[in-house]
């Protein structure tokens, strides 16, 4: 889910040109959003984040290495915001209401269902809620963003045995609240 | 497992929509211009501090030299026209009744001795 961008835009923001970085937050805005409200299953801690990350790019854009690709060193600044706010946020039980959201979305039959923002805060506060850190970090960049390990190796700076791990742990938490909730077979 | 791989597949890759987008960009983008000065160049938050003091630190400084130049001296207002008559006269001002007798005594008695000193060579000028 990658997006790339012209490296004259790029060059453009380094020159401290706000019209060439509106169409920076233009294009990443939404895939910024996604990884932020998956992480944090908060739709406003979620806007914060993508304020902050932009603010921070902005200001450090001077320190952008063009090895990398831009949306690449976006998630990677997005992501130790999310981790740092994390700390700070208690994740609460699922509610009722989360629960019935989840339901309602596992039982239609449309595979092609796309959830609203507020539907995909109750699905995480259902599938993710009892994730480290870490492995929430990774079970969203990989299973939910759809990102390579070697994205995932740039972007956290863990190795492919360190994702591998975490994500096999995730993926075992998750499978457990099913189990919980009805879904899957112990 | 299966179950949950068919759920989760069915996550993957979905761009849930960002409510108000429009308004978050604005929001940014303002936040942006704020940290960037008129020559596209990025202001530190220390800078902007800086700047901020030393604004408030000129006008309070103006408003100082105002209020003190405005201040004109009043019946009553000792310092005021102490000073006033300091500069007009160049002179010692004498400020109290005591040193005021003392002063008119001594110039009395100075008096006194330049009139004997006369009387004395009014004397010996009659005597020659």
């Amino acid at each position: 889910m990658m997006v790339q961008i012209d490296s004259e835009i790029i060059d453009s923001c380094r020159h401290g040109n706000t019209a060439a970085f509106r169409t920076v937050v233009q294009t990443y805005q939404p895939m910024l959003y996604s990884l932020a409200v998956k992480m944090l299953a908060n739709q406003e801690e979620a806007k914060d984040i993508v304020q902050d990350t932009f603010i921070k790019a902005w200001q450090s854009m001077d320190s952008f290495d063009n090895r990398y690709s831009l949306s690449t060193w976006l998630y990677t600044i997005a992501s130790r915001l999310c981790i740092d706010r994390i700390r700070r946020l208690r994740f609460s039980e699922p509610m009722p209401d989360d629960i019935a959201v989840f339901h309602d979305y596992v039982s239609d039959d449309n595979p092609q269902r796309q959830l609203e923002s507020s539907e995909w805060v109750s699905v995480i506060k259902v599938l993710a809620g009892k994730l480290s850190n870490k492995q929430r970090l990774v079970f969203t960049l990989s299973q939910l963003e759809g990102l390579d390990s070697k994205e995932i190796t740039e972007i956290t700076g863990m190795d492919a045995g360190q994702i591998k791990a975490n994500l096999s742990m995730a993926k075992k938490s998750i499978r457990e609240q099913l189990i919980k909730l009805g879904y899957e077979k112990d | 497992m299966k179950k949950t791989e068919d759920i989760l597949e069915r996550l993957k890759g979905q761009m849930p929509p960002v409510p108000d987008g429009d308004l978050l960009t604005e929001s940014i983008m303002q936040a942006i211009n704020a940290t960037t000065d008129n020559h596209g160049r990025i202001v530190s938050l220390w800078m902007q501090v800086i700047r901020t003091v030393s604004s408030a630190a000129a006008v309070l400084f103006i408003a100082l030299f105002i209020g003190l130049n405005g201040h004109k001296a009043e019946p009553g207002d000792r310092t005021a026209m102490e000073s006033e008559t300091t500069l007009r006269t160049s002179m010692p001002v004498v400020t109290d009744k005591t040193d005021a007798l003392k002063a008119h005594k001594e110039m009395m008695e100075r008096r006194k001795l330049r009139q004997s000193k006369q009387t004395k060579i009014e004397n010996l000028y009659a005597e020659i």
